[in-house]
């Protein structure tokens, strides 16, 4: 009787872990990671083999990164390319993201994340932390550039209102336990070497065969 | 006896949260976190990553709560000792590792930090896998007859 009433307490103990964990469980899908504004998306998104960058438009090798996913997009038809911000350098990164997400708004978030990067010497240091006192010359001669509708730009940045998109592409790249820049996941997975052509060209063959 | 009583509580919340935060959140993020320790064969992996956080859930629970302390006890200190060779051998092998995601993305340890801290609880848990009877505020007292509590005190 005793040994009856403590496996019965212990299973009525798992029960309730069962429970819990139950409850409170985030959906299992690694859609997730998926979800975010169309205009930072590539590729085929029925495609097999899923590749998020975390990326900060300060960083040089993120820089680097960008015509490799470009040909890694043109060479497997497979592949879905998601973008995910994650400020590094502090504030002025976080506007340089609002400032891309601004112009995605207006269909232009690719060419104006190019200027990004490829100016990003220029930008960066003359942005004001406050988009609310000054968005700073570089960004509006980018956003002209980037053929954007400028009054449109400037507004979106300076009411902030894409802070929060930023911020959570930022705190999902921390629960993936993204430490630098430029980080890729493919189909969930860290990648761990290095991020050039041929590493990722062979992972993506990799994830490929085992998808079949 | 206090000690143990407080030991045992501090080491089951431990494992309880690490637990309970992995199962949480989507199978891919702890799928990751044992990938990185490149120790598991890839067809293995998601088996691991399913399994793993419930026995820490369930087993670190049962010792916050003191059900089956001693054998729980036990097992939350195997868990220690494999979690302590797969971090020494990816500090061995100085793999590119910056955190241990012991606990999801909730809480940060680096590499040494998470092999000294796996070594407390390790020895904690063996402590406590060696008390006789049953420590005061636990389920086990509750359901069984008061017994003489012995504690190691040393060799």
């Amino acid at each position: 009787m005793k040994i009856n009433r403590f496996v019965a307490v212990g299973a009525g103990l798992l029960l309730l872990q069962v429970i819990l964990v139950a409850s409170v469980r985030y959906s299992r899908s690694s859609l997730t990671l998926l979800k975010d504004e169309p205009w930072k998306v590539a590729g085929n998104p029925h495609g097999k083999v899923y590749l998020v960058e975390f990326s900060d438009f300060v960083c040089p090798h993120c820089y680097d990164l960008q015509p490799v996913l470009k040909r890694l997009i043109t060479e497997f038809p497979q592949l879905y390319v998601i973008f995910k911000h994650y400020p590094v350098m502090g504030d002025r990164s976080e506007i340089g993201a609002e400032a891309a997400e601004c112009a995605g708004d207006q269909g232009k978030f690719w060419e104006y994340s190019d200027l990004l990067y490829e100016n990003r010497g220029k930008w960066y240091s003359q942005v004001d932390k406050d988009p609310h006192r000054n968005i700073g010359p570089p960004l509006l001669q980018l956003a002209e550039e980037a053929g954007l509708e400028t009054e449109t730009f400037k507004n979106c940045l300076k009411s902030r209102a894409k802070t929060s998109v930023v911020r959570g592409n930022a705190e999902e790249g921390k629960q993936w336990l993204v430490e630098g820049t430029p980080t890729v996941l493919l189909n969930g997975r860290k990648i761990m070497r290095k991020k050039d052509y041929d590493a990722l060209r062979h992972e993506i063959e990799m994830a490929l065969a085992k998808s079949q | 006896m206090g000690a143990a009583v407080v030991l045992r509580i501090l080491l089951g919340s431990v494992f309880t949260y690490a637990g309970f935060y992995k199962l949480i959140r989507p199978a891919e993020y702890f799928q990751m976190v044992v990938d990185m320790y490149q120790v598991a064969p890839d067809g293995l992996v998601p088996m691991i990553a399913a399994v793993m956080p419930w026995v820490e859930f369930v087993f670190g629970f049962y010792l916050l709560v003191g059900y089956a302390s001693r054998a729980s006890a036990r097992v939350v200190a195997s868990l220690c000792g494999l979690f302590l060779a797969i971090l020494v051998q990816a500090y061995v092998r100085k793999l590119p590792i910056d955190q241990c995601g012991c606990f999801g993305g909730s809480f940060h340890l680096t590499l040494p930090q998470s092999i000294l801290f796996d070594n407390v609880m390790l020895l904690v848990a063996m402590g406590l896998s060696m008390v006789k009877g049953h420590l005061p505020f636990s389920l086990d007292r509750t359901l069984a007859p008061a017994l003489p509590v012995s504690v190691p005190t040393g060799p």
